[in-house]
């Protein structure tokens, strides 16, 4: 984290006045073979998102915060489905079929690995220009034209080489930009970025999320930030909210949420983030996330929790913690 | 060649049929190369290795059969009558070149081979080659109708198969292409030939003439090529549909079918175009002997069973000789068709 450093820390929030994307009680199932009842991985799940604002996602592997992004995308993987819950989109409830046709020209996604989701057999060019062609009608040149424009607004030195060269010529970093440039193609008002710096290299993370909060801040566009890095939250986001086993367990804005952490998880993962300038050992959380898949009644992380009481064998709901939009899901918090 | 003489080796080769082959080839594929924007040296180069490559392959295809039938015919004693003396033996093996020590046999051959000499039909008396070259278009309008039905209605089968694995429709088309894989041809042709020209009388039993008559044979082989097409190009498909940038697709708000057309099928491909070749020379070479021989269809396959009744060798060697080109060939230009397809075949 940065405060320490520079002393600026995280964007003050936005203006609330329009929300983009609301997602009340999202429960997202995996089907299990015959016989055996679906499993839930994503329970009880409610965030919002305004236009401009960025929200970061944290958590661990597991915790189901790519599963939650991909149901408000209506990507879900074969065998998952969302069993509960509701999607709004600027104040309507959408089914899958009217998600599929915000996905792309209203909400773009920038996934974990960019090398892996560009085609290998097909040319930048053409796989930008397709986005505008299908949303915006584009013809081929105007198509043309603009691709460029793209890849110039993703810092790519000389656009025109790299829109005739296939995804294998690409370094990763540039993989990487290429396909903000296609999240960007069809000019949606959300992007979902998973992980889009975890299979980077440490300094070319730094420019794709300088660049990530440079479009974000120019273009007025909300962003969500899945991430299991605290640095990158801290970095972009107005809002954060911290996931444990397939449940919000936190939530506010990131700078109140880093300076007073409500939830002991939300303090473990603060105090295990390594930190260049803070010679001491990080600490970790003692023990290992469970499942998201695992149906406790109880509160999730009580068997890792320093606080932990009787009272923690039922589950906490989310309240607020000393601001009314700072919330935590701890019985001990507060 | 055992059976032609030494003097039609010599006006053979004066007359000298040129050996034109690497040409073409070459031209394709740096025509190929040009056409798809990535002209260069190591394409051309490759082609040619794989040319070469091929000549080796038919070379070492020839020399066996060489060596097999030296080894195991004696064909002076089989051509005379019983009870023929030695002397009249010896004499026809010296007129025939049989005489002459193995590796000078084995040169005679091999230089036989290069200007494309096989010595005369023993049956029509016309050169050896001359009698197969004239089989080859119908048997290849045989295999080419074959090879349209098993693309336009194999193919998009798998297609629709892989996506909704496990789904009825899956297990339909799964369950119509391994039967029609695993059906014997002697089978599936008479099976065919009952009910559509016996029965209902669409078509006519056996024969050739017009187009007509080769739609049970092809429908016939089809069954055979379009079988395993199908698996693969669902196998395929499936793989694909998995993948990453698919995922992405999606998330453009592309629609599936243009995500099929655009996106997955030229990664599919590959498998695909691979096994279709493989087919199709399998066809001419092997499944079109027995579908011919059902079908009365007049092309190289009944050819082969025809010279191999006849030991009609010098036609049974152009018969070899030619199955092993054309399967060099269709290779040769597979591996062209999937270099345009995947130009990073080489750095992988």
């Amino acid at each position: 984290m940065d405060e320490t450093q520079s002393g600026e820390f995280a964007p003050t929030s936005v203006p609330r006045t329009e929300v983009l994307l609301q997602v009340d009680h999202l429960e997202v199932s995996f089907e299990q073979p015959a016989g055996r009842p679906a499993v839930r991985g994503v329970k009880d799940v409610s965030f919002s998102i305004a236009a401009g604002e960025t929200l970061g996602l944290v958590g661990e592997s597991g915790c189901g915060k790519t599963m939650s992004a991909l149901a408000v995308m209506g990507l879900l993987p074969a065998g998952a489905a969302v069993t509960g819950g509701a999607i709004m989109w600027r104040g309507t409830a959408v089914d899958a079929r009217q998600i599929r046709r915000l996905r792309g020209r209203s909400i773009a996604m920038i996934p974990q690995d960019a090398m892996t989701a560009l085609n290998p057999l097909l040319s930048v060019q053409r796989q930008l220009t397709e986005v505008m062609k299908i949303h915006h009608g584009m013809g081929r040149a105007a198509a043309r034209a603009r691709a460029i424009e793209l890849l110039e607004l993703v810092r790519i030195d000389e656009p025109r080489r790299v829109a005739v060269q296939h995804p294998w010529q690409l370094s990763g970093g540039m993989a990487q930009r290429v396909v903000i440039a296609m999240a960007l193609a069809a000019e949606p008002d959300l992007l979902v970025a998973d992980e889009p710096t975890t299979a980077l290299d440490v300094t070319v993370q730094s420019e794709i999320l300088a660049l990530l909060q440079m479009l974000q801040a120019d273009l007025g566009l909300s962003l969500i930030m899945i991430t299991h890095d605290l640095g990158v939250v801290a970095h972009l986001a107005h809002r954060t909210a911290v996931m444990y086993a397939g449940r919000i367990v936190e939530t506010g804005p990131t700078k109140r949420l880093f300076h007073e952490p409500a939830h002991p998880y939300t303090r473990g993962l603060i105090a295990s983030t390594p930190h260049p300038f803070r010679v001491e050992a990080t600490k970790g959380i003692p023990g290992q996330a469970p499942l998201a898949l695992l149906d406790d009644p109880a509160c999730s992380f009580r068997s890792r929790c320093e606080k932990r009481t009787e009272v923690c064998e039922t589950r906490p709901e989310l309240k607020s913690y000393r601001h009314i939009d700072h919330e935590a899901a701890c019985h001990h918090a507060g | 060649m055992f059976v032609s003489t030494r003097n039609e080796t010599i006006l053979n080769a004066e007359s000298g049929p040129t050996q034109s082959a690497p040409t073409p080839g070459a031209r394709r594929s740096a025509a190929a190369a040009r056409a798809s924007g990535w002209v260069d040296l190591s394409t051309v180069r490759w082609a040619l290795g794989r040319i070469v490559f091929g000549f080796a392959a038919v070379i070492i295809v020839m020399s066996a059969v060489f060596f097999v039938t030296r080894s195991t015919s004696d064909p002076a004693r089989k051509m005379l009558p019983l009870g023929s003396s030695q002397e009249q033996i010896d004499a026809l093996n010296a007129r025939l070149g049989l005489d002459d020590p193995l590796w000078m046999q084995y040169e005679h051959f091999l230089s036989d081979m290069f200007h494309l000499d096989f010595g005369r039909s023993i049956w029509e008396g016309r050169p050896a080659l001359e009698v197969v070259v004239d089989r080859l278009p119908v048997t290849f309008t045989l295999v080419g109708l074959a090879l349209l039905i098993s693309i336009v209605v194999f193919v998009p089968l798998g297609v629709i198969a892989s996506l909704r694995p496990g789904s009825l429709t899956d297990r339909l088309v799964t369950a119509l292409s391994l039967a029609g894989l695993s059906a014997p041809q002697f089978w599936l042709g008479a099976m065919l030939v009952l009910v559509f020209a016996v029965e209902l009388d669409w078509f006519p039993t056996s024969g050739s003439g017009s187009m007509i008559y080769a739609v049970l044979p092809a429908v016939t082989l089809a069954f055979t090529m379009g079988g395993r097409l199908a698996q693969v190009t669902r196998t395929s498909f499936l793989d694909q549909a998995g993948s990453p940038y698919v995922t992405m697709a999606r998330a453009k708000g592309l629609s599936t079918f243009y995500i099929l057309r655009r996106h997955v099928l030229r990664n599919a491909l590959l498998p695909i175009l691979t096994i279709a070749s493989w087919d199709t020379a399998r066809a001419i070479t092997g499944h079109a002997v027995v579908v011919e021989v059902v079908f009365a269809w007049p092309g190289f396959g009944r050819l082969v069973i025809e010279s191999v009744q006849r030991q009609d060798f010098p036609v049974i060697q152009a018969c070899v000789f030619i199955g092993a080109v054309l399967i060099v060939v269709i290779n040769v230009v597979t591996d062209v068709l999937n270099r345009i397809i995947e130009p990073r075949m080489e750095s992988r």
